[in-house]
């Protein structure tokens, strides 16, 4: 209710509303962006102007989603834009994204590091989006500009596909062995 | 819920990164500089009629820029078939007239004939 009225009063022009919104979604927008851009910097460049396109076009969000929805899907189409402009269908080399992360020192047990070699990056973030965001499959498809059967799919084979991963066990089971429940 | 998609989750949550406050400013000192149009304004009708308008009208042209040249060629054959009628025509009425006075002619020279017959009786 609260996020309503201050979207309701961001929509009406106030600033200050928008950047209350701004500190509500940064974190969760910025770690995703983490893993998804190449680099920090890169990462940094779309949080900014994620939160730009929304502050311009926030008159054309609609109640019935989620602002983070939203935010996430401006986020996509800004990443994709990124990845086409500066790598021309070309993947950067695993090592650099891993140094890159290691910069902002995250964790090298953490397993979102080690998924991006064994799932294409549409199904990393239908996993993301899912587990980590706990967003519902209908607010996927919108975000991804997916039809709801895709998404139900994709996040079916890769579940599998992590399954069958063998490093992934190792690391889930040392993550159960030192006994953190859920 | 099986032990990959616990660490998903947990994992997920642990990034701890945050962005910035020298971000935070710089995107606050961005949208200064915006000016935004906080207004929802509904689409007037004219705004989708006018593009369903024009997708009408390109289709009308494209279609009679396409049959033009068929029916210019049609017109090029009606005027040939008219022509070749025409020229048809023109060679009946001579042939015809041909005929004619062939005919007549032949029949000139059997009333002569026969006057030179009559003649012959008489001055023998």
């Amino acid at each position: 209710m609260q996020e309503k009225h201050i979207i309701e009063e961001a929509i009406k022009g106030d600033k200050d509303s928008f950047t209350q919104l701004i500190k509500m979604h940064q974190t969760c927008l910025y770690q995703y962006l983490l893993v998804r851009c190449h680099s920090v910097h890169d990462a940094e460049d779309v949080l900014q102007d994620t939160f730009i396109n929304a502050y311009k076009y926030i008159y054309s969000y609609k109640p019935g989603w989620q602002f983070s929805t939203w935010l996430f899907t401006i986020a996509n189409r800004l990443l994709k834009k990124q990845h086409h402009m500066y790598y021309q269908n070309k993947e950067v080399p695993m090592i650099t994204q891993i140094a890159e992360l290691e910069k902002c020192s995250i964790d090298q047990t953490n397993i979102w590091v080690h998924i991006k070699c064994i799932i294409k990056s549409d199904a990393y973030d239908v996993l993301w989006f899912y587990y980590v965001e706990e967003t519902s499959i209908k607010e996927i498809s919108k975000i991804l500009q997916k039809s709801i059967s895709w998404v139900k799919m994709t996040l079916y084979r890769s579940k599998k596909k992590l399954a069958v991963s063998k490093k992934l066990r190792i690391l889930s089971k040392d993550y159960l062995m030192q006994g953190i429940i859920l | 819920m099986n032990s990959i998609e616990k660490k998903l989750k947990t994992d997920g949550k642990n990034f701890n990164q945050i962005p910035s406050d020298a971000i935070q400013d710089k995107i606050i000192q961005n949208l200064n500089k915006q000016t935004v149009n906080h207004n929802r304004s509904d689409p007037k009708p004219l705004t989708w009629l006018l593009p369903i308008a024009i997708a009408i009208l390109l289709v009308t042209i494209i279609n009679i820029t396409r049959n033009m040249p068929v029916n210019s060629a049609i017109i090029a054959v009606e005027n040939n078939n008219s022509e070749l009628k025409k020229e048809n025509l023109d060679q009946l009425v001579v042939n015809i007239e041909n005929k004619i006075t062939s005919e007549i002619e032949n029949e000139q020279m059997a009333i002569l004939n026969d006057i030179k017959q009559f003649n012959n009786l008489f001055i023998l």
